[in-house]
């Protein structure tokens, strides 16, 4: 698809946990709506730790970031979503001593009227979570749990859904549900950014990618031509097709 | 004899149970274990104890005692403005003292400081008020009668019916609130609570204010049924602990059974020890509690 001006845009980002101690050195993304966007590499890349600064989790040091035109370096996570930006962490992504119902209810706490309403249409896109929403969290399967982690993130309808390895510990099946979802949401006009170890099928179904090696930017462009480089398909994307 | 013991019980583990609540959640939220928070028992007690004085010289526009009880609306007006009281000393010193550990320092370095806190607070209660007991009420009253042949004293009743109550609302400000909903949030995953929009240093300060007060209303209703001592936090601080730990940190549920199976076991074993041993059964149950199930009645294996 054509993508239109980045709503998300990071500029030369530079940043990590400790001050002085950068892992981030001077990495650009950007994502427009209704755009699936994913960023692979090896581990130690610093994706995750890419993602985490754009949620607010991780002290950017210099560069920028902006959403839709507004600066958000260094905001605290808790302020992103209101502003339009939702993160789903890789781990420990659902509450799990709370039940299916009290984690959306969580997911719509920034919501100030028609929490209910939004929660049904939750139900209504993941009917599994419907069924068991008087059931703990702790309890759901690991796609279930993906899955209510992302209806959690998108109860305030942010405009950016950021996601860390959604698919990982995910049987391939499961893992190809899940991703098929997310490209789904990418056409109901949220823009997508994800981090997958699972290249090729997150590639698969993304519009563009972004190859990551420590800590900064080795290539980009459309997920077909990445995808089909014969040198970067040999060094990041495992070189055998592993269609899920 | 056993009936008798048993009502004692259940009276006393009402009281700790209170108490406990508002250490396991502190416990939960913040990660660590507060032995301060024994003295907010006191504290609020005593402060109970000074508003009190003021609002007797207002008798003649609240009246005096209510029905069989030792106490009027004047006691009510006293707590409810030591809860607050309480609360704000509670924000204060995770202020000046928790709030700045916890940005520096592991969780040993915070349990180690409330130490220290809780000696200042005893001492600082000492000196103001010095070692003699006080009391809410001289006013003397008589034990009513119950099937069984249990004697209970109307304060107790009191003290049993305002815990329950006090347990219902927090259940449902727990299950029910956007608060309570996002409390629960940030004790389990603080960070994930932070990417759903919540602001977990609101929460903190929001769990300090509800374990304040709290521990004020645990304190004052356990002066009404024993006298006020600078001790009166400190001589809990094992039951309450021992409630935390058998409930399973974190669990209201657990710190409301555990605080009764205190209250009961410590009853019931004076029929068959000595009761100068008493102070060892919440130690005792720790001992058991901590063997057979580490995560405790109701916690889970975080």
């Amino acid at each position: 698809m054509t993508a239109g001006a980045p709503i998300l845009d990071v500029d030369t980002v530079v940043g990590g946990y400790r001050p002085g101690l950068p892992i981030l050195h001077g990495v650009s993304v950007d994502v427009a709506l209704g755009e699936v966007v994913t960023i692979i590499g090896p581990n130690g890349a610093g994706k995750s730790t890419l993602i985490k600064a754009i949620a607010g989790f991780v002290q950017v040091t210099e560069g920028g970031i902006t959403f839709d035109g507004t600066t958000i370096t260094n905001q605290p996570a808790h302020a992103l979503i209101e502003r339009g930006v939702a993160f789903v962490p890789q781990r420990e992504n659902v509450f799990s001593s709370l039940t299916i119902h009290e984690n959306l209810r969580i997911g719509g706490y920034v919501v100030t009227d028609e929490l209910e309403d939004r929660i049904e249409q939750a139900y209504a896109m993941f009917p599994i979570l419907a069924e068991r929403r008087r059931d703990k969290a702790a309890v759901l399967s690991g796609g279930e749990r993906q899955m209510l982690a992302i209806a959690r993130a998108l109860l305030p309808g942010p405009r950016v859904l950021m996601l860390d390895e959604p698919t990982a510990g995910l049987a391939p099946r499961i893992a190809g549900e899940v991703l098929d979802r997310i490209r789904l949401l990418a056409g109901e006009g949220v823009a997508v950014l994800m981090v997958e170890q699972n290249a090729r099928a997150a590639l698969v179904r993304s519009d563009r990618g972004y190859i990551m090696a420590e800590g900064r930017n080795r290539a980009a462009g459309p997920a077909a031509d990445l995808l089909n480089d014969p040198a970067l398909g040999e060094t990041f994307l495992g070189g055998r097709r592993h269609d899920v | 004899m056993i009936f008798q013991h048993l009502a004692d019980g259940i009276l006393t583990g009402a009281i700790v149970s209170l108490g406990a609540i508002g250490l396991s959640l502190t416990m939960r939220i913040l990660k660590f274990a507060n032995f301060s928070h024994a003295e907010l028992l006191t504290l609020g007690a005593y402060v109970a104890f000074v508003f009190l004085i003021f609002a007797k010289s207002m008798d003649d526009v609240l009246g005096g005692a209510i029905g069989p009880f030792s106490f009027g609306l004047s006691l009510i007006i006293a707590a409810v403005l030591a809860g607050g009281f309480t609360a704000l000393v509670a924000l204060l010193i995770d202020r000046l003292v928790f709030s700045r550990l916890r940005a520096r320092a592991g969780h040993m370095t915070l349990v180690f400081a409330s130490f220290g806190i809780a000696l200042l607070v005893r001492n600082l209660i000492l000196i103001g008020f010095g070692p003699d007991p006080y009391y809410y009420s001289r006013t003397l009253q008589k034990a009513i009668r119950m099937p069984g042949d249990i004697l209970v004293m109307p304060d107790q009743i009191f003290v049993l019916g305002l815990t329950i109550v006090l347990v219902i609302c927090l259940h449902l400000f727990l299950t029910r609130s956007r608060a309570g909903i996002a409390m629960r949030g940030v004790a389990e995953n603080p960070s994930l609570a932070s990417a759903c929009g919540i602001d977990v240093d609101a929460v903190i300060r929001w769990t300090w204010i509800l374990g304040g007060v709290g521990a004020a209303v645990a304190g004052v209703l356990y002066g009404l049924t024993v006298q006020l001592r600078p001790e009166l936090g400190f001589s809990l601080l094992l039951p309450l602990f021992a409630a935390v730990i058998l409930g399973g940190t974190g669990s209201m549920y657990g710190a409301v059974v555990g605080g009764l199976i205190v209250g009961l076991a410590e009853n019931l074993s004076v029929m068959v020890i000595p009761a100068s041993y008493k102070p060892a059964i919440p130690f005792l149950l720790i001992l058991l509690i901590l063997y057979v199930r580490p995560k405790g009645l109701f916690g889970d294996a975080k």
